[in-house]
């Protein structure tokens, strides 16, 4: 069902030497599109919606209408709970299956703004709802949506964090839904990330509405969950991997859900040692083997087939004559530009603008071999000129996050970027040229 | 399990048994005996619905029991009574079945395990604290909670419900300015003629007792 692919950056490496290499992985499924009969699994959601007291007017308003969407795209075997929170925490209405719509709605509806942020508690009551129903015939997840900084009760962002992965361990995942531009997106990019979920921002709720509605396709799309890639690599060959994904007690690498017509993909940086590569040009070797473990669409747990990389030894002047895949060059560009975004964000908090402005000129200059990068660039360099703190630093934290864990369609041209071709691609496959803005 | 027994009818003792039976298999967390004090007071309040009588006897249902290992569960999960009785009354059975949880459920006990932990009710972290301000918010939680433990205790030992005396909406019926009854307002709503008339020969038969007894010590 999910195939493991590898790219070298090169078909070959020399022989008699040592050798360090990119290799791109990409997991993807024989279905590209779901069959007639195929059915999405039930989804077990809690909508953990901040009512803290700068909620008030719109974006309380623009949070209950998110809310209702999500209502209004569930069916009869979905379940639902909403809580809210402020310097404490209500179950507006327990895990609930989504038979009366309207009633719910009504509920959603009489949510009114509070006191501070109990953004922990909030998130455990959700998990709590979600985790009555938590197993295999259910998407288990919390939709966390703030505008605050944790500021009551636990605020700690690796308890917090520690505390969303033990979770998403156990079958309940985080999505955060940051709003506006005093939220710390540090913590809720860390609880999406060791959630398992997708962190997402909007400069206002309205731009929410966009993320809300790819998350949505996304869970009607997940063909394999809980993914975890086992990478064994040969003696005398050792590896990083760059996407900076989270690893398990295992040491399995945890990687994105797999939905339709989607590469998961993971960027490896290997190197292997002279004795290995001490053979005769033209043979190949054995570099590494690879399996994933995923939950599948009728919630059996399975495990891929080994894929085993080899790759050939080479004379020196058959490697010169190699062209280096294309794929793998954008894919390495788009990590390299996801790197120094992490960077600028850590010097904006400082307030460090000269470190930024140097680290704009090398985003830039990427950005002429890639031009999603180039135009995805604008509105980051105008926040960086108008010294626009908490905006340049949420967009640059959620674009590193997006470009390191992106699933990608396997119709994008490589170093191109089209709108009209990002508009005809599923939500949750399109590249989007700010983050925290609304796009299509 | 539940399933099974939505024709079941008993009695109070047959209610606080089955109830028991039900919280063993399916793990309820809570571990406090349901007592006939504790059931009499959710009657009170109006947490099980309607009852009928059979004789002088309670007649239960499925749906009181629901709402008896229901409310378990949710006073556990730290809800107050007032709140499990506004939510039960305008619930439909088949959500509240919703709320129970399933047997054996990882998920639920490790979000239990981390809510605790943070709490300080049990002391395990799955990662270390790295930061003063975090013991410190560890330490008002644990701190609080200590408090909540010594309250219920202290509430059980005097046979109060664990969540404190109860509080209610009355109304005041200032018979004559020297006899007055209060009486709950919700119940005003739905009193009937029949409850009435049987309340005003209770009422009477009392006094009547007082009176013989006033008698007695003359």
């Amino acid at each position: 069902m999910i195939n493991i692919e590898f790219t070298p950056e090169k078909n070959g490496i020399l022989a008699g030497e040592a050798n360090t290499f990119e290799v791109l992985l990409r997991a993807s499924s024989e279905l590209q599109q779901p069959s007639s009969s195929s059915k999405r699994l039930p989804l077990n959601l809690s909508l953990v919606i901040d009512r803290s007291g700068s909620m008030r007017g719109r974006p309380l308003e623009e949070a209950k209408k998110c809310a209702a969407m999500l209502v209004d795209r569930m069916n009869a075997n979905d379940q639902l709970s909403v809580v809210t929170y402020d310097s404490s925490v209500d179950v507006l209405f327990p895990t609930t299956k989504v038979l009366h719509k309207d009633r719910l709605k009504t509920l959603i509806d009489r949510i009114r703004t509070g006191g501070r942020t109990a953004l922990y508690e909030g998130w455990s009551v959700g998990a709590e709802q979600v985790a009555r129903d938590a197993g295999e015939n259910y998407l288990s997840r919390v939709l966390l949506l703030s505008d605050g900084m944790a500021n009551h009760g636990l605020t700690d962002e690796a308890i917090i964090a520690s505390h969303c992965q033990t979770m998403a361990e156990n079958g309940v995942t985080t999505s955060t839904y940051g709003l506006g531009n005093r939220f710390n997106e540090n913590l809720m990019t860390a609880m999406a990330k060791s959630g398992q979920g997708q962190a997402n921002y909007g400069q206002t709720a309205d731009d929410l509405m966009d993320p809300f509605n790819e998350e949505f396709d996304l869970m009607e799309a997940i063909i394999a969950r809980r993914m975890k890639l086992r990478i064994l690599p040969e003696v005398g060959v050792s590896f990083e991997l760059l996407n900076g994904y989270d690893t398990d007690q295992e040491g399995r690498f945890i990687i994105p859900d797999l939905a339709y017509g989607a590469d998961v993909w993971a960027f490896l940086k290997i190197k292997v040692n002279k004795s290995l590569c001490d053979q005769a040009s033209n043979t190949s070797i054995r570099v590494l083997t690879a399996t994933i473990d995923f939950v599948d669409d009728d919630g059996v747990e399975r495990r891929t087939d080994p894929a085993v990389m080899t790759i050939e030894l080479l004379a020196q002047d058959a490697f010169a004559e190699l062209a280096s895949d294309e794929t793998v060059n954008q894919r390495s560009i788009e990590l390299k530009a996801a790197t120094l975004q992490e960077q600028a964000q850590i010097a904006a908090r400082r307030d460090d603008w000269v470190r930024v402005d140097q680290i704009m000129e090398k985003l830039e200059a990427l950005g002429t071999d890639n031009e999603w990068i180039k135009v995805s660039l604008e509105r980051l360099k105008t926040y960086s000129e108008r010294r626009q703190r908490d905006e340049f630093s949420k967009e640059a934290n959620y674009k590193t996050s997006r470009m390191r864990t992106r699933r990608v369609s396997r119709s994008e041209e490589e170093g191109s970027f089209d709108m009209s071709a990002e508009r005809a691609r599923p939500s949750y496959l399109r590249r989007k040229l700010e983050q925290g803005k609304k796009q299509l | 399990m539940l399933a099974k027994l939505k024709n079941w009818r008993g009695n109070l003792e047959n209610l606080i048994e089955q109830a028991e039976k039900i919280s063993a298999e399916y793990k309820l967390k809570d571990t406090t005996e349901i007592s006939v004090r504790m059931v009499r007071d959710y009657i009170q309040r109006g947490i099980l619905g309607d009852i009928d009588r059979s004789g002088r006897e309670l007649e239960f249902n499925y749906s009181h029991l629901l709402k008896l290992v229901l409310s378990r569960v949710l006073l556990n999960d730290g809800w107050s009574l007032k709140k499990i009785g506004e939510h039960f009354e305008f619930t439909p059975e088949e959500e509240l079945e919703t709320l129970i949880p399933k047997p054996g459920n990882p998920a639920l006990s490790a979000i239990k395990r981390l809510r605790s932990s943070v709490d300080g009710t049990k002391p395990r972290m799955s990662r270390e604290p790295t930061s003063e301000g975090t013991f410190a918010v560890s330490r008002q939680a644990a701190k609080r909670t200590t408090i909540q433990h010594e309250m219920r205790s202290a509430l059980r030992k005097i046979g109060l419900p664990e969540d404190g005396p109860a509080t209610e909406d009355i109304t005041l019926l200032a018979i004559t300015p020297w006899f007055q009854a209060l009486m709950q307002k919700d119940r005003l709503r739905t009193l009937t003629l029949e409850e009435a008339d049987e309340i005003g020969k209770a009422v009477s038969a009392t006094l009547m007792k007082l009176i013989l007894k006033r008698g007695e010590r003359r």
